[in-house]
């Protein structure tokens, strides 16, 4: 999938609210397209509501949110899943279900008036498991397959949708390194592809290593935003996350890595 | 790599004719089985007399009577009443995602009971064989039901399965608490509710099947074409919604449509339990959880099963009838229990 | 859930068929068309030693330590044998379906299904007389020390007779008990008398509710409807209280239909306008007949004579002037 529209998602002075609690404030900021970007916080800083905010499955409370100048809340559900594709970090789908059937649900948007699947949708599904390389689980059950098999799987499905923009949260938790590292080498795949793609994160490491573009949450507003090397300091680390690190910048050997100081 | 997705419309077609012909077969038998002794070849012509408006009256008046006047329309009624609450039930499990789900969850069998109870210890002369208040009020009553767990659970603050749950169980235990009221200090008067509490067919007229056929038809075809979302429905909310389907307003489009046919169910025979819940499960044992061939298939076995248990309880102890609730309870209850206690996970 | 709402509905509903007819809150009393039988009003002509066993019908037994003077009666029919035999004075509390005689309605009404025990304790009672579907109060009145006696519908007249004379016993009345008891069986042997004559009775169809429930030979209205002479075309069937369809009733063809439903708005108008229904003999000879006191016929007690007489002059206009 080489895409030539640039799909941006644009946050402009979005503010959310959850009753009385103020979650995000007044953030403004791009997702662009062609690049991985990740979004870095603590825990409750914001980074899931930021995201349902990006799908457009929350409305902002204040400010909008756009794709392509846009507005999210203009364009109905079906419109938006043609465009955006989410992976959540625990999605629920029936053990029984087969793999090919979950990739397939993909194509609802795509599908006519009784949901009747043509040659298209199925050369569509086949494409997408293709590409996560998963084409020979197709007919096993989702309860049989292992963590990593499973979230390439709901990629596949959203491959599937025909979207140019992917949300994933926390893509690679509780997955094997080599599962990991698997993950990521799609991510940056599906990138030069042309995709937009946000994930959130919670190994710095990991933004740092694989990640084009950094926006650090905290305390409800953007920290910092740019290159994992403008983002990833050890002043915006210590600030955010309290602890101390030394940051060993990239060469010939090593990606960027931050190394948090650890006292025995 | 095509030879994993099968070809879902052939095969699908091929299972509904197959259900249609069981049903279409069992009909037949249903028509010839009675206490008059009506001969088989007798009871054909008296149906060809019937589409071709012929009068031969070579066949006795009271054959005639008994073919079209009480057999077919129980034979329609049963058909109509037997799909309605396995389309009803299917879709309900669909949107709550809940095995157990059945048609009256959210209230409509107590509630249409407390109408019926209402109606009947009320001063009103009705004549409850013929009169059109009985249908009447059963609908009204499971409609306001339903009107009301839906504004209850807004109230909560969102239309989601959860909050939807509760207050239909609120609801329905509420009124059944009256019914049974009504029930214990009515006496003598209370009587005539028991009837419409054990659901039966043996007070069946062409009105009563015209009256609430529409109903039926209403909600049967918004779930027809709109069924298919159950699939997508099997996933969480948020997922669901990211695919594309609006998730709050297909599980009220679809709830009240299922309400509907249900309610309508309801008016036409009173409650007959089991139907709703059974049916589908015993689909899905064969036919897997796509709801675009669950549904159908449900609703044709759900006809077939009603009529097969309506010959059972007008004939098994003649001229004496068993209410057909009771006969479906009978047949329901012990399937019911093999299916929990089997080991095949039932998957939605 | 539904489930078990079915299970515990079955249950109420035995109940209530096995308590039978004899339970009826009903159409308006009627005029003094009907007669009510002699009431005999010297109260206590026995005198008995006391302290007196009684075994009552199930052969249960229980020791009177003098004649009950605060009876309360959860049951119509009983009630209205007390009255009858003379004991009416010593009535206090009835249940809130005891509507004859006339005295009744100045007594308190402790309900019928819901009678409370304690309700009950607190008036003093010292004789109770349930019925059917009281199993569980009359245990529990029982272990309190309160004589109490449980008198089921009785299922034909020679039950009623054993009833009365047992009241008659427990209230030292035997006297009058047996006067009522041989009145009855004056009034009823006149009714038999009357029929002699009659080879073979109308079929009939007895309809206790609009959805088609009848009775059959094993009931109490049953066998009214055999000493009637009367044809009924659900006596052979399974249960007391059987439901009909209407194949089965036109394959019968009654010649009479009998509603004794008529408290629900059916009518012989009503009946006739039912579709299929004009090919019954019943409804094309215009014999749909209304019975208009359902207590009368339904209730197993002293006045069922009288029921016999209704129904009888509703069928035989002509033996029954």
């Amino acid at each position: 999938m080489i895409t030539n529209s640039q799909q941006i998602i644009e946050f402009r002075n979005v503010s959310f609210k959850f009753k009385d609690d103020v979650i995000l404030d007044n953030i403004s900021t791009t997702i662009n397209a062609g690049e991985v970007t990740t979004l870095i916080g603590r825990n409750g800083a914001g980074k899931t509501t930021f995201l349902r905010l990006s799908s457009g499955l929350l409305k902002p409370s204040n400010g909008d949110v756009f794709l392509n100048a846009r507005s999210l809340s203009v364009m109905s559900s079906k419109e938006r899943a043609l465009k955006i594709g989410v992976v959540q970090q625990l999605p629920f789908a029936p053990d029984e279900m087969k793999v090919k059937d979950l990739v397939m649900l993909g194509r609802y948007p795509h599908l006519g008036i009784f949901a009747q699947e043509s040659k298209k949708d199925i050369l569509a599904v086949e494409e997408a498991l293709k590409k996560v390389e998963c084409l020979p689980l197709a007919m096993r059950t989702i309860g049989s397959l292992s963590g990593g098999e499973k979230r390439k799987i709901f990629i596949a499905r959203a491959l599937a949708q025909g979207a140019d923009i992917f949300l994933m949260d926390e893509p690679t938790a509780n997955l094997d390194l080599d599962a990991q590292l698997n993950i990521f080498a799609l991510l940056r795949k599906l990138a030069s592809e042309g995709a937009t793609i946000l994930v959130v994160l919670h190994d710095v490491n990991q933004a740092s290593i694989h990640c084009d573009k950094v926006i650090l949450l905290h305390e409800c507003s953007i920290l910092a935003e740019g290159t994992p090397g403008q983002v990833l300091t050890e002043k915006h680390l210590s600030d955010v996350y309290n602890v101390k690190t030394t940051i060993f910048p990239a060469n010939e050997k090593f990606p960027r890595l931050v190394v948090p100081v650890v006292n025995n | 790599m095509r030879y994993f997705f099968n070809n879902f419309i052939g095969s699908a077609y091929i299972k509904i004719f197959i259900a249609l012909l069981i049903l279409i077969t069992i009909s037949i038998f249903s028509l010839s089985q009675g206490y008059a002794d009506i001969h088989f070849s007798t009871m054909v012509k008296i149906l060809w007399e019937m589409i071709n408006s012929n009068d031969h009256s070579q066949i006795s008046d009271s054959s005639k009577l008994i073919i079209t006047e009480i057999r077919l329309p129980r034979l329609i009624a049963s058909i109509i009443v037997g799909g309605a609450l396995a389309y009803s039930g299917a879709t309900y499990q669909g949107i709550f995602r809940n095995p157990l789900a059945d048609p009256f969850l959210l209230g409509i069998a107590s509630g249409a009971s407390l109408g019926i109870a209402l109606l009947v210890i009320s001063p009103w002369e009705q004549n409850l064989y013929i009169g059109i208040l009985t249908p009447l009020v059963a609908f009204v009553s499971s409609g306001i039901t339903i009107v009301v767990v839906l504004l209850l659970a807004r109230k909560a603050g969102k239309f989601d399965n959860y909050s939807i749950i509760l207050a239909g169980v609120a609801l329905s235990a509420i009124f059944s608490a009256f019914t049974s009221f009504i029930l214990l200090t009515g006496g003598e008067n209370a009587r005539p509710i028991f009837g419409f509490l054990f659901g039966g067919f043996n007070t069946i007229t062409w009105l009563k099947v015209f009256l609430c056929t529409p109903y039926v038809l209403l909600g049967g075809t918004i779930i027809f074409f709109l069924g298919h979302r159950l699939n997508i429905l099997q996933l969480d909310d948020d997922q669901a919604q990211n695919l594309g389907l609006d998730v709050e307003k297909t599980r009220i489009i679809l709830l009240a449509a299922a309400s509907l046919i249900a309610a309508a169910a309801v008016s036409m025979a009173g409650i007959i339990g089991f139907v709703g819940l059974i049916v589908p499960h015993m689909i899905r044992l064969i036919v897997g959880s796509d709801y675009r061939l669950l549904l159908p298939l449900a609703a044709i076995f759900g006809a077939t099963f009603v009529v097969f248990t309506d010959v059972i309880a007008r004939t098994i102890i003649e001229p004496q009838e068993i209410p057909v609730g009771i006969v479906t309870a009978m047949v329901g209850g012990p399937f019911f229990i093999w299916l929990l206690s089997s080991q095949k996970r039932i998957s939605m | 859930m539904l489930r078990f709402k079915t299970v515990f509905l079955t249950i109420l509903f035995s109940l209530f068929v096995i308590s039978g007819c004899s339970n009826s809150d009903s159409a308006p009393t009627p005029t003094a068309a009907i007669a009510t039988p002699t009431t005999v009003s010297n109260l206590n002509d026995q005198s008995a030693s006391f302290p007196k066993t009684i075994t009552d019908l199930t052969g249960d037994s229980f020791v009177l330590n003098g004649i009950p003077k605060n009876v309360v009666s959860i049951s119509p029919a009983a009630t209205e044998i007390l009255f009858a035999i003379g004991a009416g004075d010593s009535v206090i509390a009835v249940d809130s379906f005891s509507n004859f005689p006339a005295e009744t309605e100045s007594l308190p009404k402790l309900g019928f299904q819901d009678a409370n025990t304690e309700v009950i304790v607190s008036y003093g009672a010292d004789l109770v007389i349930t019925t059917g579907g009281h199993e569980e109060l009359t245990q529990q009145l029982k272990t309190l020390g309160i004589a109490t006696v449980l008198l089921d519908g009785a299922v034909s007249i020679d039950g009623i007779y054993l009833q009365i004379s047992l009241l008659g016993e427990i209230m030292g009345l035997e006297n009058n008990a047996e006067v009522i008891i041989t009145n009855m069986r004056k009034q009823i042997g006149a009714i038999e008398r009357k029929l002699e004559d009659v080879e073979n009775g109308p079929s009939v169809f007895y309809e206790l509710d609009p959805g088609l429930w009848t009775v059959s030979s094993d009931s109490f209205v049953g066998e009214l409807l055999n000493i009637l002479k009367l044809r009924n075309i659900a006596a052979d069937s399974a249960t007391s209280y059987p439901q009909m369809n209407l194949e089965s009733i036109i394959a019968e063809n009654p010649d009479i239909i009998l509603l004794a439903d008529f408290q629900y708005g059916e009518n012989s108008e009503s009946v006739k306008a039912r579709p299929g229904w004009e090919v019954i003999s019943a409804v094309q000879n215009n014999q749909i007949l209304e019975i208009r006191d359902g207590d009368v016929v339904s209730r197993p007690g002293p006045r069922v004579g009288n029921g016999l007489e209704l129904i009888g002059k509703l069928i035989y206009p002509d033996i029954f002037d």
